[in-house]
């Protein structure tokens, strides 16, 4: 009867295997749960995989919306701080998204108060105020560069990539700026 | 005789508890019992495999699993012999320890577990006073049973995530026991003498069944959970017994008498089925609720029927036990570090016999429990209370205590 026993387990652990499809909720990871999800995007975190946890972490808020103390998970187990909107934030403003970065942020601190959460609102909102005087500059910039004052107009984006050095934009328009003004200067030369 | 010896009873059906509605039920864990048992659809824990091993998919770190347990019982007399005082019978004992092993095969969750159970506790102190062949109580006759010895099950088994949200699962179960004395000592109390002994040694072994389990997880938080238990070789009992009969008048019974020394009997376990419902409202909320039923109307004893026959019993009935749950923690206010549930829960605990003059013999268990998680793992508490009728005006006062350790590693 052992043997018997032996062989009816094995056929139903080889129907199960091969029946059912191998497909998961996200293939990527391999996880079926919300919180195995989680744990790997805070590992995603540790190591600065911003976008892998952001792909992770919204994949959970699909099914825990809500940040809060002693989340659980099975069983007697719990995440003591279940955080996946402010740690969306903390991805977002690490990939300069900070427009996401703040509305994450505020809904975490809306419904679980963190100092972590406090202290990156207050990095984004910084950045945001820089984000506004950057655009301040580029308009100026913009405009001069529009008028051919090309001087102040590289003046103007130069304190944009003081503020912003990955403003790629306002790079380009300096580049355009010098070149015109280079041509000028040869122009006027040759006269 | 027109009564039954209640050792007589629990020995013989003890030796076929194997579900979890077991003869005076014994569960697996601290926290299931806190809920009155209702654990079939819960599961998540590494005693998961003793209640339905389907449920060792969830867990994600290994688990050791410890469960202590202390019974005590408290014996009611009728009226007319309240001279006497009410016998108490206790004991402590570990009753359970398992083993989860969690890791993935193809993506998926798979556990692997082992486990030891104490499914019957033996142990039993009890004073009996005897009726006398013409059916009147007569007091002049007392017997004093006790028995000490355990049934284990010892169990391995395995869980898959054949879906996302259903898993399966599966324990074979292997049974082994011993009785390590099982003795009566009648005597006539106005005289002194005694005029009965009986001495008995048995070893339960070769009982085997298989378990299998499965879990789904359903929309809007509820769960469900079923587990059968289908039994593949009888149990053999094999009892060595001496007895020195001295007033065959009055000691007539044949569980006293007709059992040769050496005698070996089989036992054939019944199977037993189980289906579970819990919703998670929330983090803080778990309600269960479990029905099983216990093939007890299969139950067969080579050798023993004629007992039953002579002791009045009529026949032996399917038990259908109802377990109801609920685990609610405390508000994070008050424990913010830890989190501490508090548990109560309710079963029916019926004894699988009709009497001639009953139409069964049935126990209402009243459970609550708490614990605390702390960073290693969890420990729980949990304690039982009910009130068992065995008729012929006789009541058994059952009181339980439980305490568990689960460690994370």
């Amino acid at each position: 009867m052992k043997f018997l026993s032996s062989i009816i387990i094995t056929i139903i652990v080889s129907i199960s295997i091969s029946v059912f499809p191998q497909e998961i909720k996200k293939e990527e990871t391999g996880f079926t749960t919300w919180y195995e999800i989680y744990y790997e995007a805070e590992e995603y975190i540790k190591i600065g995989r911003w976008q892998d946890a952001i792909d992770n972490l919204h994949l959970v808020l699909v099914k825990q919306q809500k940040d809060r103390r002693n989340a659980r998970t099975y069983g007697m187990n719990f995440i003591k701080e279940f955080t996946p909107n402010r740690n969306l934030g903390i991805c977002y403003y690490h990939i300069s998204d900070f427009e996401f970065a703040r509305k994450y942020l505020e809904i975490h601190l809306r419904q679980f108060l963190t100092d972590s959460g406090k202290e990156y609102l207050e990095k984004v909102n910084i950045e945001l105020e820089k984000e506004v005087k950057a655009n301040e500059h580029f308009e100026k910039g913009r405009s001069y560069y529009e008028k051919r004052e090309y001087v102040l107009s590289i003046k103007e984006m130069e304190e944009v990539l003081k503020i912003r050095p990955d403003y790629n934009v306002a790079k380009k328009y300096i580049e355009k700026a010098k070149s015109i003004m280079e041509i000028k200067n040869k122009i006027k030369i040759k006269k | 005789m027109k009564r039954i010896s209640t050792l007589t009873i629990i020995i013989l059906f003890g030796s076929s508890s194997l579900f979890c509605g077991n003869i005076g039920f014994i569960g697996a864990g601290a926290r299931s019992s806190g809920m009155g048992g209702a654990f079939v659809a819960i599961a998540d824990d590494a005693t998961s495999i003793f209640w339905n091993p389907a449920g060792l998919t969830h867990l994600l770190e290994k688990e050791v699993s410890i469960v202590g347990r202390f019974d005590n019982s408290i014996w009611d007399f009728p009226s007319s012999l309240a001279v006497l005082t009410p016998n108490t019978a206790g004991s402590f004992s570990l009753n359970f320890a398992s083993f989860a092993y969690p890791t993935k095969i193809f993506k998926r969750n798979f556990t692997a577990a082992l486990s030891i159970a104490s499914i019957y506790d033996f142990n039993f102190n009890d004073k009996i006073f005897r009726v006398d062949p013409g059916g009147t109580v007569n007091i002049n006759y007392l017997i004093e049973e006790e028995a000490k010895g355990k049934l284990y099950q010892i169990s391995s088994g395995f869980a898959y995530e054949i879906l996302p949200d259903v898993s399966f699962g599966t324990a074979f179960n292997w049974h082994y026991g011993r009785i390590n004395g099982v003795n009566k000592n009648g005597k006539n109390i106005l005289t002194g003498d005694a005029t009965l002994k009986v001495t008995e040694n048995d070893t339960l072994k070769g009982g085997s069944s298989i378990s299998f389990g499965v879990f789904a997880n359903l929309p809007y938080k509820w769960h469900i959970g079923g587990v059968a238990k289908i039994k593949i070789d009888d149990m053999e009992w094999n009892g060595e017994k001496e007895t020195t009969n001295l007033d065959p008048k009055v000691w007539t019974d044949d569980d006293y008498i007709n059992r040769k020394s050496g005698s070996s009997n089989k036992n054939s376990f019944p199977n037993s089925f189980g289906l579970g419902v819990s919703f998670t409202p929330s983090d803080y909320i778990i309600v269960a609720a479990d029905y099983s039923i216990i093939k007890w109307s299969q139950y067969k004893i080579d050798g023993w029927e004629p007992v039953y026959e002579s002791s009045g019993v009529k026949k032996f009935v399917d038990a259908n036990q109802v377990h109801i749950g609920f685990e609610y923690l405390l508000p994070r206010s008050f424990i913010n570090e830890y989190p501490m549930p508090i548990r109560l829960g309710v079963y029916t605990d019926p004894f699988p016999i009709q009497y001639e003059n009953k139409t069964g013999i049935s126990a209402t268990f009243f459970t609550i429990g708490s614990g605390l998680v702390l960073d290693f793992g969890q420990i729980d508490l949990s304690i039982e209370y009910g009130t068992r009728d065995w008729g012929f005006s006789r009541s058994e006062n059952i009181f339980r205590l439980i305490s568990s350790i689960i460690v994370k590693t």
